[in-house]
């Protein structure tokens, strides 16, 4: 019987922070070369000098589509346990991962496999494999999906058309803008880094200090370049950032057109509020010391000849804002049509041909390669150690998200794959596999691939943000939110019939098996 | 739960086979994907039963009796009632919908057969609001799915005993026996007395507006300056105050690493376009935008007040007092920057940053960049001229800002503000003089540009080279590969045309839907219109290109297919302004087999209109019909006879193309047309591209979408100067609307 936690975050007291080595960023052909010196590891936080716990970070790879078959992407089968009842009629199972080995390649499915080098058995016990983790209607082209605002999507289909008007700030952003996750900002340049040539994955509120006005996107950096410099502030503005009286007076010049006798609307008077809370934040940010200081200001990326090429960039930035301490949060949306420029219309030719033996095995090598270089890249990058024997790895939460499971734009069992244990809230080295394996889980009308449903994807993103030390008093009230969970309740009939009573009630809990301790 | 809310065509949906929702992809791609299978990529929602109380609130009445005919006999089908019911009509004799008594039809002194179908009207709105209104919108003009009237090729809609027939039959489609006779009586009569609600205004037709003056349409929130704004803006306060434009280029060349910061402007995709809309219409501030506002600005102050410089931007400095001349400079380029009359509170707040320890033109550093931060440079900031009202109309400098800032990208010139400071500005026919002189500008033409390709999705065509050496497209190519520019060469010619119409033509809407003019610019373009190259526009060879959008622009796919369900839901969509419903969730993706026997076309109707599926009635209706209509254009814009399908890099067959077509450009209109000619003609004849290009200009210039109700009469102003004139008289009925010069205070409340 697996234990389904209901506690919040409870804050890991750890020893002092200790730094002893010397380190190299690996970067391979566009390196940012960044040496990693023990007095440039990243501030430590929560308040108490001889109980520090190293600030949490949080990033999110997601992948455009998915559409991978169910046996590629997850491990075997045989790697889970018996049936464990988790609800009156709805079991669930959990294993142990385990990989094998072939010609130099470790293999925990045909997706997660990489050379034994970079996917080692240490890599794997910090994974999870999440599997029957769904959003329980039809959403399609859903990019604000990834990270909790559903309403973010192409209104293909009744279900997703009918929740267009519910945008919610999307959980990076609540973190970014939450004292719990980023109690101290004195380093932090950059609350998020949205990468990446295209956007529609994060949002938050036109005011996210105050939660008010429109949910509207957040920027994302197309040019790494310019990221780079933001974060590492080689600018001469940056350098030599403007003094506080001019900046004070010039959102006072806001403030008092805000409260003048002249005429001005709600919404007028809103746009004013939230130029003052970027001032705000600027002011902050511009005050903002990395900890690797002048060190972290002399860095250089060089450019790249392929997406490949690219991607690995976009990991060596976050790798150096992780370690630099100027960023916390990172989201990675990945085009898997950039990996394949053959193809003029990847999302019909190939995506929407899915079940295709051709586009399968495309989509198959794509995601095997968004894993390798990506997600495999990045979590190898961060686990160097910050805190005695854990790493920057271990207090972190790398998830890699699909947008659709096995079949394009189904959202049933999408994928969900981790690495690192958000500071020891996890449980790790384990597939978890909950979906309601029984004749009255099976949906009937669930696209072409019928399967079992499982846990929601809503619980996915509650167990995020408590991981990440967002209580539920943080987000359950937000407007659109469901009443348990995160994301915009919607639940299609085929999931209603299926569902027990739990999975809904229980889905602002952490997900059953993840939690530590 | 979705299911309840969306209705009962969802309902059928669920039960009904999967339909297709797309043009078959491009066939040059690896053979196992060109060969179909059966594919699903869109899921089905379940079907459900409605409970007996949503489908209650119809009354036993009185009329029930009158349907025992039509309750003997359940129709499986929409021909089976179409010809059941009116094998029973012509026994009973021809149906009326006359409307014998305020709440009911069918009543006394109908004809026979209406005494067959009385139904109550009250009763059949609330069965209507229950059941259909979800799918055919509030008046029945489509919402989910098509309007009514526009598939009323099964029934005649006018007839009150056909159409109950056919409800009884069919509706709720999927769940016929949620509507029983009486309740399709009720419905019937609710139907036939015009929908009426208590308080509904007149329905849009997707032709004229209804304007009402009474209503007061919400103005948005301050919208910032666009990315090209803001640089005209800043270049403008440069050369003015530097006096020289080369300088000022010059400094503003200096801070392009700094102007690269701010965000570029995106196309939003919106729930109303998800293609992407207006860039003005991308009112996000990031930090971003903030942080590179402020450094610029800061950087610019800078270089104003470099001594070699500070003789012309300060040219008080060191001949006043200081605090005579930052009096001066706070009066003359306070002017300038913000836009506005300089107020005494504006001299003691910016006179404020003044470096009392600096003494030379550092000193005045902070004042600029002040300005250069203060909400009124970097937005547009309108308070209107009355202090109380919902509605006010604009001060003589917004109403200036606003006109420049819309035609040219630009702030005013020297000449509009004289003209705004003395007044004159308010005086229309001063207004209008400025409207004229400012559309000579040659950046008028520039803005014009940006809203027609805007508008017209001309960024979405994809580049059109990447199958070069793929042997099905050496095939279909016969040597016409394109570059990587040619798609840019497509968008050019149709945004010249337009210029070229716009500016040194009068042309209006017809024109446009009418145009034999090509412009054969490129060697791609010359070689796809069998025509010499030309720097002019010409007529097209033996008038074979009716209308811009049979301009390979529109037709140019990568690939060797033509997308007709795409050319289709672009002109119904982009260029009629119909909604379209979202395809069901069931739809699929399935390629029928390469056959060579069969056209494009014929694959896409065999995707799309197949029998019994949900997804006919929009295709039918509102997509494929025009979209076939250019099927003698291959997938590079090429004029054809017949359709080569390749296979294998061989052409394995010539199959004749059809571009015969009923194409519905107005509920209820089954013309059969021929092709594109007609397409285009009957289109003109609509009267509704006109409705629709005034919409679109409107989200251009206001910045937001439409209201149909509430922005009518703007609206209907902006389509009588395109109906009765030009594109430019579009754009000079804009402007010179009363929408336009003024702002309203009913969002949200004064503050």
């Amino acid at each position: 019987m697996i234990s389904y936690p209901n506690s919040l975050v409870r804050r890991r007291k750890v020893d002092p922070v200790k730094y002893c080595r010397r380190q190299f960023l690996k970067g391979a052909g566009a390196s940012i070369g960044l040496p990693f010196l023990s007095s440039l590891a990243p501030k430590m936080a929560y308040g108490q000098s001889a109980q520090l716990i190293p600030q949490k970070r949080f990033v999110n790879i997601a992948t455009q589509h998915g559409g991978v078959f169910e046996s590629a992407m997850y491990p075997s089968e045989s790697l889970l346990g018996a049936d464990q009842s988790l609800y009156a009629g709805h079991d669930i199972r959990q294993g142990n991962l385990s990989a094998s080995q072939s010609n130099g390649r470790t293999y925990l499915s045909d997706i997660l496999s990489a050379p034994s080098s970079e996917l080692t058995d240490g890599i794997i016990q910090k994974m999870n494999v999440l599997r029957g983790l769904d959003i329980p209607f039809y959403i399609a082209h859903h990019s604000g999906g990834h990270l909790g605002n559903y309403a973010r999507n192409d209104g293909n289909g009744s279900d997703g058309e009918a929740i267009h008007g519910r945008y919610m700030p999307t959980i990076d952003q609540l973190m970014a803008w939450s004292s719990d996750f980023y109690p101290d900002l004195s380093s932090i340049t950059e609350r998020s880094l949205i990468l990446g040539s295209h956007g529609r994955y994060s949002y938050n509120w036109s005011n996210p200090s105050t939660r008010s006005g429109v949910v509207e996107e957040t920027p994302h950096h197309a040019n790494i370049f310019q990221l780079f410099e933001r974060i590492f502030a080689t600018s001469d503005t940056q350098q030599n950032p403007p003094d506080t009286f001019v900046v004070d007076r010039v959102i006072e010049n806001y403030r008092s057109l805000r409260h003048s006798n002249k005429r001005l609307s709600a919404l007028d008077a809103q746009r004013l509020d939230d130029h003052m809370d970027r001032l705000f934040e600027l002011q902050r940010r511009l005050n903002a010391t990395p900890v690797g200081g002048a060190f972290c200001s002399n860095k250089s990326i060089t450019s790249w000849s392929d997406y490949f090429g690219e991607s690995r960039a976009w990991v060596e930035v976050v790798e150096a804002a992780f370690l630099c301490g100027s960023s916390a949060i990172a989201v990675i949306p990945v085009l898997e049509s950039l990996y394949d420029q053959n193809t003029a219309d990847w999302h019909q030719s190939i995506a929407h041909q899915w079940n295709l033996p051709g586009p399968q095995e495309k989509l198959q090598t794509v995601n095997q390669q968004v894993f390798e270089n990506i997600f495999l890249n990045l979590v190898n990058r961060l686990n160097v150690p910050e805190d005695g024997d854990t790493t920057i790895l271990d207090n972190t939460l790398v998830c890699w998200t699909h947008e659709s499971g096995e079949e394009t734009h189904s959202s049933r069992s999408a994928p969900v794959i981790t690495c690192g244990s958000a500071g020891g809230y996890f449980n790790t080295g384990l597939y978890m596999d909950y979906r309601r394996r029984a004749e009255e889980g099976m949906l009937l009308s669930w696209g072409d691939r019928q399967g079992y449903s499982g846990l929601m994807y809503n619980q996915w993103l509650a167990t995020a943000l408590q991981a990440m030390g967002l209580p539920p008093s943080e987000w359950q009230a937000i407007e659109h939110n469901a009443a348990t969970g995160y994301g915009t309740s919607n639940t299609s009939e085929d999931y209603a019939r299926v569902q027990v009573a739990g999975v809904e009630a229980n889905a602002s809990s952490v997900l059953p098996g993840l939690r530590a301790g | 739960m979705s299911m309840r809310v969306l209705g009962p065509f969802v309902l059928f949906v669920g039960i009904l086979s999967g339909c297709g929702g797309g043009d078959p992809g491009p066939s040059d791609i690896p053979a196992d994907v060109a060969d179909p299978g059966s594919v699903t990529a869109k899921s089905s929602s379940a079907t459900t039963q409605l409970s007996s109380s949503q489908s209650s609130g119809r009354s036993q009445s009185s009329t029930s009796s009158t349907l025992s005919v039509l309750s003997s006999a359940r129709f499986s089908s929409a021909a089976q009632v179409s010809s059941a019911a009116s094998s029973w009509a012509m026994s009973m004799g021809p149906a009326s919908s006359s409307v014998s008594s305020p709440n009911s039809v069918g009543g006394e002194g109908s004809s026979s057969s209406a005494q067959n179908v009385a139904g109550d009207i009250d009763r059949g709105r609330t069965l209507y609001d229950d059941q259909c209104v979800d799918c055919h919108g509030g008046v029945g003009e489509g919402a989910r799915f098509t309007a009514i009237n526009q598939n009323c090729s099964n029934t005649d809609c006018d007839d009150a005993t056909l159409l109950a027939a056919y409800l009884v039959s069919n509706m709720p489609l999927g769940t016929p026996a949620e509507c029983d006779e009486a309740c399709s009586a009720d419905v019937t009569a609710f139907m036939l007395a015009g929908y009426p609600r208590e308080g509904d205004s007149t329905p849009y037709t997707g032709v004229a507006f209804s304007c009402d003056t009474d209503v007061v349409p919400e103005t948005p929130a301050w919208q910032r300056l666009s990315k090209t704004q803001y640089y005209n803006a800043l270049n403008t306060v440069l050369a003015e105050l530097i006096g020289h434009t080369g300088i000022a280029q010059a400094v503003m060349n200096g801070h392009w690493e700094l102007m690269d910061e701010l965000p570029d402007e995106i196309r939003p995709e919106v729930d109303q376009d998800l293609h992407g809309t207006y860039r003005r219409l991308n009112q996000t501030v990031s930090l971003s935008h903030v942080e590179a506002w402020f450094n610029i600005g800061q950087a610019t102050a800078n270089a104003l007040t470099e001594t070699e410089r500070l003789a012309q931007t300060v040219p008080c400095f060191e001949q006043m007092s200081v605090a005579a001349c930052v009096e001066q400079t706070i009066n003359s380029a306070g002017r300038l920057i913000l836009r506005r009359p300089i107020t005494a509170e504006d001299h003691a707040f910016y006179s404020a940053f003044y470096r009392v320890e600096n003494h030379d033109g550092t000193a005045y550093a902070d004042i600029f960049t002040a300005l250069f931060n203060a909400p009124e440079f970097l937005y547009h900031t309108y308070h209107g001229s009355a202090a109380s009202g919902e509605s006010t109309t604009l001060a003589a400098h917004e109403l200036a800002n606003k006109l420049s800032f819309h035609l040219l990208d630009s702030p005013p010139d020297v000449t509009l503000r004289a003209a705004a400071d003395d007044g004159s500005l308010l005086n229309d026919a001063v207004y209008h003089a400025q409207v004229l002189r400012l559309l000579a500008d040659e950046r008028a033409q520039t803005t014009t540009r940006n809203f027609y390709r805007e508008w017209l999705k001309l960024e979405n065509l994809n580049p059109l080279h990447q199958f070069n050496d793929t042997e099905n497209f050496v095939a279909f190519s016969e040597g016409v590969l394109p570059e990587w520019n040619t798609h840019i060469g497509f968008m050019d010619e149709v945004l010249d045309l337009l210029d070229y119409g716009t500016w040194q033509q009068t042309w209006g809407v017809n024109d446009v839907l009418t145009s034999q003019l090509i412009l054969p610019n490129t060697a791609h373009l010359a070689e796809i219109y069998g025509v010499p190259q030309s720097a002019t526009p010409i007529e097209s060879p033996n008038h074979s290109r009716p209308g811009l959008f049979t301009r390979p622009a529109f037709l140019a796919n990568a690939g060797i297919n033509t997308r007709p369900v795409m050319k289709g839901v672009f002109l119904r969509h982009t260029v009629l302004c119909d909604d379209i419903p979202a395809p069901p969730d069931n739809a699929t993706d399935d390629l029928p087999p390469l056959d060579p026997t069969l056209n494009t076309r014929e694959r896409v109707e065999a995707i799309t209109e197949r029998p019994g599926t949900a997804c006919a009635f929009c295709h039918e209706a509102l997509i494929n019909g025009l979209g076939f209509a250019t099927e003698n254009y291959d997938a590079l814009g090429r004029l054809r006879d017949t359709e080569r399908v390749i296979s294998g890099g061989e052409v394995i067959a010539d199959v004749v193309v059809d571009t015969s077509t009923i194409p519905k450009v107005t509920n209820g209109d089954f013309t059969q047309t021929t092709g594109a000619q007609e397409v285009m003609g009957l289109m003109a004849e609509s009267g509704k591209v006109e409705a629709c290009v005034a919409r679109h200009y409107f989200r251009y210039s206001f910045g937001r979408f439409e209201d149909v109700q509430d922005d009518a009469c703007v609206l209907e102003s902006m389509r009588e100067g395109l109906q009765q004139g030009s594109l430019q008289d579009l754009i000079i009925h804009t402007v010179e609307s009363q929408a336009f010069k003024t702002r309203t205070f009913v969002a949200g409340g004064t503050q």
